[in-house]
């Protein structure tokens, strides 16, 4: 009897032992300990941010339902990878300028190209906002 | 920091420098008050889960490289919209950017100084790289200003970008210049920034379309005299544009091959122009509706001593209706008053109306579920009217200045050059695999007493094996009764194909 609670015991401790150690996102700041932990307004703005889509990923959108493909195959090959024509330049141009009405300059169906990818645009994007 | 020197001075002479302005992936702006340094990942964004989240600078070194001396960073980035670290919309937050803020008892940095910023690997929001930065270094010049020009039909966009972050300067101004031509530009007022000074990209971006550009012209730009007493030093370079090669759809289409008709077989070499936006001639509605102008030239020469060929010329616009929503994508509009002639010429058309309307549905193109195919298909129908100046008295189908209605399908099929390039790239080059059917319907409002029908049809198929992204093998099937003549012909060709 007092064999088999031992046995008991240890299969307990390895359960605890496995237990999985949430690690952090590679380059994120190491956890602070609460005394050092942000201000009410640095996390107000921190889940804002997370609230709304970042440009890149409004892009993938944008692209994805330009083209009628998946955002995991548009993310990272150029638009030419698709049917590219001046139809789906133009298609893209005016959601963008949807998508960001305070764009300045708005962008142009002549500024997208078909050798461009998720990134450029992106970077064009952010580069208008104000 | 003693331990450290050594070792960031063996990275800086081993890793491959980056100027830090020249870069692609990267560019580094001063803050206002010069207590830190923005890193713009011009490609790239972070990863969603790390937007507004502060990231370590242990493993960043700044490097004064004139004093060799390191200059101490704060240990964490700042993420959160500052003063001194702006984000580029209240809306969105700062993905794009790293704001890594001196340490507090570190010196401010000085404009005429240069630095090196050793980064570590940053996480970035894409699949390929997952990561940017490890072992570069980025020289972080004296402060200065970039002049960078956006082209798309004629410069439609001018951005001066200048070393450090001019935000807070409201009274600042600029001047572009086209060669000694003052720009005239435009932009929307921001509030508490200077006049065209854009958050997003730190630097100025000025809307120059309504300047006409001429080629070989110098993009330049320099403060307004007088604007602001806080100008910093550094001069501003200028730029130059390379002729557009990127323009889109342009169709430069050659095509040389075998021709069998009912008559006989010959040697032939058919060209085609179109879709070469005329810069300048391009009309903008927003939010919805853009259009351009651009040459139409189709031409043919043969071998076969019975035909003359043809040249055919016109001009084509463009309208695009576009983010129409559900089920009604886009609406394509094609006016192309154009000549019009067979390959002896023994007719000729001027179709000074040759309009065509083509709807995009939702439901009609997409993915394919096999290497990445995509598929369109575009019904289109018009009106065709013109004037006979050739061959008034030649019998045919149909009567002089004709008058069609049009109607048919347009198929397009199309495969990008496959992942991890196999064997046969190494000999013939990937770029793609096209298909694509037309099939035209005519309906002619006038014909001859004697003729029996009023409806014709004529059928295009080609393929295409792109070995580079403008040069192709082309074959090309034509099939049925072409205008003006609409007598039957099978038309084979096979060719190269350059297309932009």
């Amino acid at each position: 009897m007092v064999k088999k609670k031992k046995k008991r015991s240890s299969a307990k401790k390895k359960k605890t032992a496995r237990k999985s150690v949430r690690r952090r996102a590679p380059g994120a700041a190491r956890k602070r300990s609460p005394s050092q932990q942000p201000s009410l307004a640095r996390l107000a703005v921190a889940l804002h941010a997370r609230a709304v889509a970042t440009v890149r990923s409004a892009m993938l959108e944008i692209i994805a339902a330009a083209t009628r493909h998946s955002t995991a195959d548009v993310d990272g090959p150029p638009l030419s990878d698709w049917i590219c024509d001046a139809g789906l330049c133009n298609d893209i141009a005016a959601k963008i300028n949807r998508e960001w009405p305070e764009l300045d300059p708005e962008c142009k169906a002549a500024e997208v190209k078909c050798s461009q990818t998720v990134d450029d645009l992106t970077a064009v994007v952010n580069s208008r906002l104000a | 920091v003693r331990r450290l020197l050594p070792l960031t001075l063996l990275a800086l002479a081993v890793a491959t420098e980056l100027g830090a302005q020249t870069s692609s992936d990267f560019a580094v702006v001063r803050y206002a008050n010069r207590r830190g340094l923005i890193v713009r990942l011009m490609k790239h964004t972070l990863p969603d889960a790390l937007v507004g989240t502060p990231l370590s600078t242990k493993r960043f070194v700044l490097l004064d490289r004139d004093h060799q001396r390191i200059v101490a960073l704060d240990s964490v980035t700042d993420a959160s919209p500052s003063a001194s670290c702006p984000a580029p919309s209240a809306r969105q937050a700062s993905a794009d950017r790293l704001c890594i803020p001196l340490a507090a008892g570190a010196p401010a940095l000085v404009d005429s100084t240069t630095y090196a910023l050793v980064l570590d690997s940053i996480p970035v929001q894409s699949t390929k790289p997952q990561y940017i930065g490890a072992n570069q270094t980025l020289v972080v010049e004296p402060v200065a200003g970039h002049v960078k020009a956006t082209t798309g039909g004629g410069v439609t966009v001018v951005e001066v970008m200048y070393d450090v972050d001019l935000t807070p300067d409201t009274s600042v101004t600029m001047e572009v210049l086209f060669g000694a031509r003052r720009a005239e530009w435009h932009c929307r007022p921001v509030p508490g920034v200077p006049p065209c000074y854009r958050r997003g990209s730190l630097s100025f971006v000025y809307d120059v379309t309504k300047t006409p550009y001429y080629p070989g012209d110098k993009i330049s730009a320099r403060f307004t005299p007088g604007s602001s007493g806080q100008v910093p030093p550094g001069k501003i370079s200028t730029a130059s544009i390379a002729p557009d090669t990127t323009l889109r759809d342009t169709t430069v289409f050659v095509q040389g091959g075998f021709t069998q008709t009912n008559s006989g077989r010959a040697a032939s070499v058919q060209a085609r122009w179109q879709h070469w936006p005329i810069p300048g001639a391009i009309w903008d509605v927003p939010p919805h509706y853009a259009s351009v102008l651009s040459p139409y030239v189709n031409a043919l020469w043969t071998t076969d001593t019975t035909k003359s060929g043809y040249l055919n010329l016109g001009v084509q616009y463009t309208g695009y209706v576009s983010d129409l929503g559900s089920p009604l994508e886009q609406l394509i509009l094609a006016v192309t008053p154009r000549t019009e002639s067979d390959q002896k010429v023994t007719v000729s058309n001027f179709m000074y109306l040759d309009g065509e309307v083509s709807p995009k549905f939702q439901w009609l193109f997409g993915s394919i579920p096999f290497a990445r195919g995509s598929y369109l298909i575009l019904p289109h129908g018009g009106i065709q009217l013109g004037r006979t100046f050739e061959g008034q008295s030649v019998d045919r189908p149909e009567t002089n200045d004709p008058s069609r209605w049009t109607g048919g399908v347009s198929g397009k099929v199309h495969f990008p050059a496959a992942k991890g390039r196999p064997w046969y790239c190494s000999f013939f080059g990937c770029a793609g695999v096209d298909l694509n059917v037309d099939w035209q319907h005519y309906w002619l409002n006038h014909v001859p007493e004697h003729t029996r029908t009023t409806n014709w049809n004529w059928t295009t198929v080609s393929a295409q094996y792109k070995f580079t992204r403008h040069l192709g093998l082309s074959a090309s099937l034509n099939n049925g009764n072409a205008p003006p003549l609409f007598i039957y012909q099978r038309l084979i060709q096979v060719g190269l194909a350059f297309v932009d």
